[in-house]
């Protein structure tokens, strides 16, 4: 009995939900790094793109590819009308003009090489010749900022990848690394939700989040649709329920030339 | 049929633990499927609603074929039947994941009859909000229900099957166990009526069979220790008997004490046994027997004293525990028992009637000393021993009389031997001295007036030399027979040995030394000197005689009492003080089978013509004229000693034992009666005294002497007589003519007399004797003497 009740109300859910077999406008496809795994990234961008859509007009749908390579290249190909990336920054890019339409609210995100707070390790110097992992080569705040204060640091490391920050953090509580690189505010959320503590030997200069950019295809109205329901969703009311659930203060205005330093940065490792 | 306690509770075991299983199983059943049931869809639910994240990943990314994948690794077991994911509509299907081998059903056919199962489908919504990816279908897999169900009945009945065959084991265990004591118990008793006694129940776990082992154990003990004490009594009763019976047996008082000491070590378990005999009030060790220890004994006791000694006066036996400790131990016994670790002491008086003969003493280690048992048997064969000591007394007692007796009828059947010849021999002696008495005398007549140059004097002179040695062999024969006459006197064997040291040495000669170890403070004796002298010197020349290579001779003397035992041993020996005379020689000795015979006259093993066979014989006559005993202790090849033993007299010897007679006148005027019944002598005496010049008045007898004195008128001044005559003697004679001549004097001639006090030469003042043979100038010499000493000197002979 119980589990006929739960299958009626699971049926009724459903029926409940917009469905993407709906007879409406093809959503533009909207791409999205993978920096969690496609099912958190869902979780946390299907709302936004839900509301981005409504607010806007401009139907979204999320997509993107099941790895970071794959999801650069969906992107070299022109799958996506919108990315929420920085790897468009990169020199393989520069054939096609992204444009800058907001980045992610908050604080300038930093890249941090941290050690366990028993570690005896307090100097970059003092990771030469030791095993530092990276979540993977195409990691911005934790491969290419701090691969460069390595190289600047004179310091040569083995090189140890976790997949992902979750898999870099969770290779160093298990000890297996004496460091890891991760960002800033990765780092942060990590040691609360694992109650870990880290000392952080590195930190980096603070560089703009990623940004959302509009594929050059994408008519220049829809875009600036899109770019003010992006910037209104931190003021709108309507949103705060979503953005306080996903610990989100939305998105900000940003510019093509705020991500200078990034592109400084890939060039310095050769990307 | 036969059955069993093991049988019975084996079957209904089972029977029970079946029913029971199977019954549960029945009314379980159903409950069981729809909670395996519920199980399962809850299982199924949970599965489901875990896979959506897993397959969201697929469907954010568009990889179905991927989450397709997922869903079959999911359901790897083919728990669902069917898998398909539809999209968010769904009806309409994304994919199939079903399993290409769905599960198949194990369950028997009865249990699908007797089960039907039926499963609802599950769908589970693939969201991520607000955007819907796809429904997730799937439907539990019926077999694995069915098989679930299955595998729970087998369980059940594998359980069942353990449970049901723990428990035979168990119950075979418990019987095996439980009733090994019963079977135990079973062959024990079997074992002890067969007689095996050792027979025990073996020690059990089980606390409800210990009560019962144990009295078992205690009454087989108890039976064992009883029959062991009946034997044991047996036995004793047994050894008891066989011993009375050896004992009672005549046997050797050192034969008899071994094996009674023997005998209550069997009877007895004891470790140490001593057995004392009483004599007089003391008690004297006679045999102990030890087994091991060196227990002190005493062996003498005081009867009274002691624990031993105690037991001997009261005739009631002693049992003690711990007797070191007791008031009456003598202390260096009671230190010793402790040492060696006595605990028990038991000491019973061997009685015959009311009379204590020995007393028994035991001794034992035991921590539990001696019982009353032992004390019973041990009294019962001290009354035993006691009487086969009186008996062994007794034997040992007759024996020693039977041997004193053949011994003293050897000796007396030897003096009345020695005794008939010397009769034989005195009679002889005694005629043949009347004959050479005339013989001598008349030679001597006719020698008187032949010169010197007469043809016939040569022949005379020969027969007086014939019949002076057959004068001496008489001599001889008298002194064997007793029957001559001694004057016995008090001597001094000191002296006597002293004054002949330098006679006997140049009679033994210089090969032999001559030892005298004459002991002070000699008593004397009475004896005949010259007899004395002839005895000593018969016996050196025998000891010369039997050292022909050398040797020594010793004289010794000593003070010796003859006490009763020896005189009883020795037939002619008496009790009393005697002066002992013993000549030893280290000669060839005297085979011991010819000893009975040395003393016979003319007994010689000398070579014929070297020996008269006379010589001991003599010495023999002599020592028992003289009122004493001789022995003679010789062997082979270590020599022989003659002892000589001499009444002591209470006398002191005279200085000089030589009587110094006045010299004798040749003749006289004096009347003198002659009584001789040999004529031949009579004449011969009469003839030699009428030449002399006295007057002679014969008579052949002593009536007829009495007859003539009667009718004498004139002086009577000397009776001259024969001591042995017919009807009277010389010496009746004399003293019936005492009365009526007071002042006659007597001179008694003889070859030999029965005459006790002439013998022994107690003659009294006036007395004299004149020894047979005689020459006239003898028979005139010893008149006159006599004559002289009676106050009557000699008148001139006309």
């Amino acid at each position: 009995m119980r589990l006929l009740t739960k299958a009626l109300v699971i049926s009724a859910g459903l029926l409940a939900l917009p469905s993407i077999g709906q007879a409406q406008p093809t959503p533009l496809p909207f791409g999205v790094l993978n920096q969690q795994s496609p099912a958190l990234t869902a979780e946390r961008w299907n709302p936004i793109l839900a509301y981005v859509s409504t607010t806007s007009g401009v139907p979204l749908q999320l997509k993107m590819g099941r790895t970071v390579q794959e999801t650069d290249t969906m992107m070299g190909r022109g799958d996506f009308d919108f990315v929420f990336t920085n790897h468009n920054f990169q020199s393989d890019f520069d054939a096609v003009p992204f444009k800058v339409l907001a980045r992610w609210a908050g604080e300038p995100i930093r890249a941090v090489i941290a050690v366990p707070a028993d570690s005896p390790i307090r100097h970059l110097h003092e990771l030469d010749g030791k095993r530092v992992s990276f979540p993977s080569t195409d990691a911005f705040a934790a491969y290419a900022v701090p691969l460069v204060a390595l190289k600047r640091a004179g310091v040569r490391v083995e090189e140890v990848f976790g997949g992902n920050q979750e898999g870099t953090l969770a290779q160093l509580k298990a000890k297996r690394v004496e460091a890891a690189a991760v960002n800033s505010r990765f780092l942060a959320q990590y040691a609360e939700r694992e109650r870990v503590q880290f000392r952080e030997i590195y930190v980096s200069e603070g560089f703009p989040d990623l940004a959302v950019i509009a594929h050059p295809r994408v008519p220049a109205p829809t875009v600036e649709r899109v770019r003010r329901a992006l910037l209104g969703m931190a003021g709108d009311p309507g949103a705060a329920g979503m953005l306080t659930l996903a610990k989100f203060k939305g998105f900000e205005p940003a510019a093509d030339r705020d991500y200078d330093g990034v592109r400084r940065v890939y060039r310095l490792i050769g990307q | 049929m036969k059955s069993s306690l093991r049988t019975l509770l084996l079957g209904l075991s089972s029977v029970a633990i079946v029913t029971v299983t199977l019954g549960g199983l029945v009314v379980n059943l159903s409950e069981r499927s729809t909670a395996a049931r519920v199980r399962l869809s809850e299982q199924t639910e949970r599965l489901a609603t875990a896979a959506g994240p897993l397959l969201l990943d697929s469907l954010v990314v568009g990889d179905l074929a991927r989450a397709e994948q997922t869903l079959r690794n999911l359901n790897a077991e083919s728990v669902w039947s069917r898998v398909a994911l539809y999209e968010s509509d769904g009806r309409r299907l994304i994919f199939d994941a079903s399993p290409e081998n769905p599960r198949r059903s194990d369950a028997p056919r009865w249990l699908k009859r007797l089960v039907p199962l039926t499963l609802e489908q599950h769908r589970v919504a693939i969201v991520a909000a607000p955007v819907v990816y796809g429904v997730l279908a799937v439907t539990p897999s019926v077999e694995s229900l069915e098989n679930e169900l299955w595998s729970e009945i087998r369980t059940m009945l594998a359980v069942t099957g353990v449970l049901l065959v723990t428990l035979l084991g168990l119950t075979h265990v418990i019987l095996t166990v439980g009733l090994r004591p019963v079977r135990a118990l079973a062959e024990s008793a079997t074992r002890l009526g067969h007689g095996d006694l050792t027979a025990r129940m073996p020690e059990t776990k089980l606390s409800e069979m210990r009560p019962t082992v144990r009295a078992f154990n205690s009454m087989a003990a108890s039976l064992e220790q009883a029959l062991h004490e009946a034997r044991t009594r047996e036995g004793r009763l047994e050894s008891l008997v066989e011993i009375s019976g050896e004992l009672s047996r005549m046997q050797e008082i050192d034969t008899l004490l071994g094996r009674i000491a023997d005998a209550c070590g069997r009877l007895v378990n004891t470790d140490w046994v001593g057995f004392r005999l009483v004599d007089g009030d003391e008690l004297v060790v006679a045999g102990t027997r030890d087994v091991g220890k060196d227990m002190l004994v005493r062996p003498r006791l005081k009867i009274g004293e002691s624990l031993a000694g105690q037991v001997a006066a009261t005739g009631r036996p002693l049992l003690l525990r711990d007797p070191a400790n007791h008031p009456s131990m003598l202390p260096d016994h009671a230190e010793r028992m402790r040492r060696l670790g006595y605990r028990g002491l038991l000491t019973v008086p061997a009685k015959i009637g009311d009379r204590v003969v020995g007393v028994l003493s035991f001794l034992t280690t035991r921590e539990q000393g001696f019982s009353t048992e032992d004390m019973a048997i041990a009294t019962a064969f001290a009354a035993q021993a006691a009487i086969a000591l009186e008996n062994s007394r007794l034997l040992h007692e007759s024996r020693r009389a039977y041997d004193e007796l053949a011994q003293t009828q050897g000796q007396l059947e030897q003096a009345q031997k020695m005794d008939a010849i010397g009769r034989l021999a005195g009679g002889v002696a005694h005629d043949f001295n009347n004959l050479l008495t005339v013989i001598l005398g008349r030679t001597d007549i006719l020698m008187h007036p032949l010169k010197p140059e007469d043809p016939l004097r040569r022949g005379i002179e020969l027969i007086q030399r014939t019949a002076r040695r057959a004068a001496d062999l008489t001599r001889q024969l008298l002194a064997f027979s007793r029957k001559q006459v001694l004057e016995a006197v008090v001597l001094d064997l000191n002296a006597v040995t002293t004054d002949m040291k330098d006679l006997l040495g140049r009679l033994i000669g210089e090969d032999i030394a001559l030892v005298t170890t004459p002991s002070p403070d000699l008593g004397r004796v009475k004896a005949d000197r010259g007899q004395i002298e002839q005895v000593i010197m018969n016996l050196a020349v025998n000891a010369r005689d039997a050292m022909p290579q050398g040797g020594h001779l010793i004289l010794e003397t000593e003070n010796v009492d003859l006490d009763a035992e020896y005189v009883r041993r020795h037939v002619g020996a008496r009790p009393g003080p005697h002066v002992m005379l013993a000549v030893s020689d280290s000669g060839v000795g005297i085979p011991r089978e010819i000893q009975p015979h040395i003393f016979e006259p003319f007994f010689t093993t000398k070579e014929q013509g070297k020996g008269t066979g006379l010589g001991l014989a003599t010495v023999y006559g002599i020592v028992k004229q003289s009122g004493g005993y001789l022995e003679v202790d010789s062997e082979p090849g270590r020599g022989t000693t003659f002892r000589i033993y001499l009444p002591r007299v209470d006398a002191t010897a005279p200085a000089a034992e030589r009587s110094t007679r006045p010299a004798a006148a040749d003749g006289g005027t004096e009347t003198i009666l002659l009584v001789e019944d040999e004529e031949g002598v009579r004449e011969l005496a009469r003839d030699i005294l009428r030449a002399s010049g006295y007057t002679v008045i014969e008579a052949r007898n002593g009536a007829e002497a009495l007859l003539l004195c009667e009718r004498h008128q004139g002086p009577l001044d000397l009776l001259l007589t024969d001591v042995v005559m017919p009807r009277m003697s010389g010496r009746e004679l004399a003293e019936r003519l005492a009365p009526l001549r007071p002042d006659l004097s007597v001179l008694y001639m003889s070859g030999y007399t029965d005459d006790a006090v002439i013998r022994h030469g107690v003659l009294g003042a006036g007395t004299a004797f004149l020894q047979k043979p005689f020459t006239p100038s003898a028979l005139i010499s010893r008149v006159r003497e006599t004559l002289d000493l009676a106050g009557r000197p000699a008148a001139p002979v006309a």
